[in-house]
């Protein structure tokens, strides 16, 4: 969730940097979509990990 | 009336006034809230351990429960080496846990001038819980970069990728981590925000019913059953977001140990 926003963020200041509004910013945010959700598979990962070592 | 303000709880108010350099470092309730939770958790370190009985009574229990409970976490998610980093994260869990059960207290009982009877949770507050978060992150730079060099780079370039993949995985990963601190410090902070505005905003109904005189009263009890049930449910996620930060803690941890996945 978070990682769209840091992701929007970063892509915003490199636009602000090189003056290329807005395709930092669209770049940004759909690596940061992608960042999110590979977080949640990890986490989601570990979880299932964790739970089958417990079994 | 009695004030129903949900967020009037969340007032920083100053104790003592302190002034460094120019900067405001008033002693404020916030931080007598620190203070308290760490004086209580030492306290009952110390009271629990003193003895020391081979067949350990109620305290002594407690306190090697709480210490097999943390072991285990940091163990499984961050190998045996990761053990040199439990004083870390059972301190982190263990002074987040007591600043959540303290805010947990409705009306505190102090004694002291400015502040009077008072409730308050240091947890709710983003600045705390981005310090705790931001500690967490130094920690794993620091060490991972000093315990693999240049190696902890390696952790925004995972193996077994096709090379021409790493044009997107290398920005995805970078942003995974660097986001890290920032969701770390605010899925405990929007927690015990949001569930303490909503015991405090039912409360109110309970005092606004009440007060709107004739059979509204008796209504009251519909939002009276509501707090009891959401106290409960703010006890498991006071002690669900401690144990939360402490595991992801670990999990940072083990990347600072184990760069390369």
């Amino acid at each position: 969730m978070v990682g769209v926003l840091v992701g929007a963020l970063i892509g915003f200041l490199i636009d602000s940097f090189f003056n290329t509004l807005p395709f930092g910013l669209l770049i940004g945010t759909f690596l940061g979509f992608g960042a999110g959700t590979m977080n949640v598979v990890r986490a989601a990962k570990e979880l299932s990990e964790r739970a089958s070592r417990d079994n | 009336m009695a004030d129903t303000n949900p967020i009037k709880q969340f007032e920083i108010h100053e104790v003592a006034a302190l002034e460094i350099a120019g900067f405001d470092l008033a002693f404020t309730n916030s931080a007598f809230f620190m203070v308290l939770a760490t004086v209580s958790v030492t306290l009952l370190m110390a009271l629990a351990t003193n003895k020391r009985a081979l067949v350990p009574g109620r305290g002594q229990s407690i306190a090697e429960i709480l210490y097999g409970f943390v072991a285990d976490m940091v163990r499984s998610s961050a190998g045996n080496e990761g053990l040199r980093f439990f004083p870390f994260v059972f301190t982190l869990f263990i002074f987040i846990l007591a600043g959540n059960m303290l805010g947990m207290f409705p009306y505190f009982p102090l004694g002291i001038e400015g502040i009077g009877w008072h409730g308050f949770t240091f947890t709710s507050h983003i600045i705390v819980t981005l310090t705790l978060s931001m500690m967490v992150m130094g920690i794993v730079v620091g060490f991972g970069v000093y315990k693999n060099g240049f190696k902890f780079l390696k952790l925004f370039v995972p193996a077994g990728v096709p090379p021409v993949l790493y044009i997107i995985v290398t920005p995805i990963e970078i942003i995974s981590f660097l986001s890290r601190p920032i969701s770390l410090s605010v899925r405990l902070f929007a927690n015990m925000l949001a569930g303490h505005i909503l015991l405090k905003v039912f409360a109110g109904f309970i005092v606004m019913l009440a007060g709107a005189g004739a059979a509204w009263g008796i209504i009251g009890v519909l939002p009276f059953a509501m707090v009891i049930g959401l106290t409960a449910l703010e006890f498991l996620v006071a002690f669900l977001q401690a144990y939360v930060f402490a595991i992801l803690t670990c999990i940072y941890l083990n990347d600072a140990l184990h760069p390369a996945h």
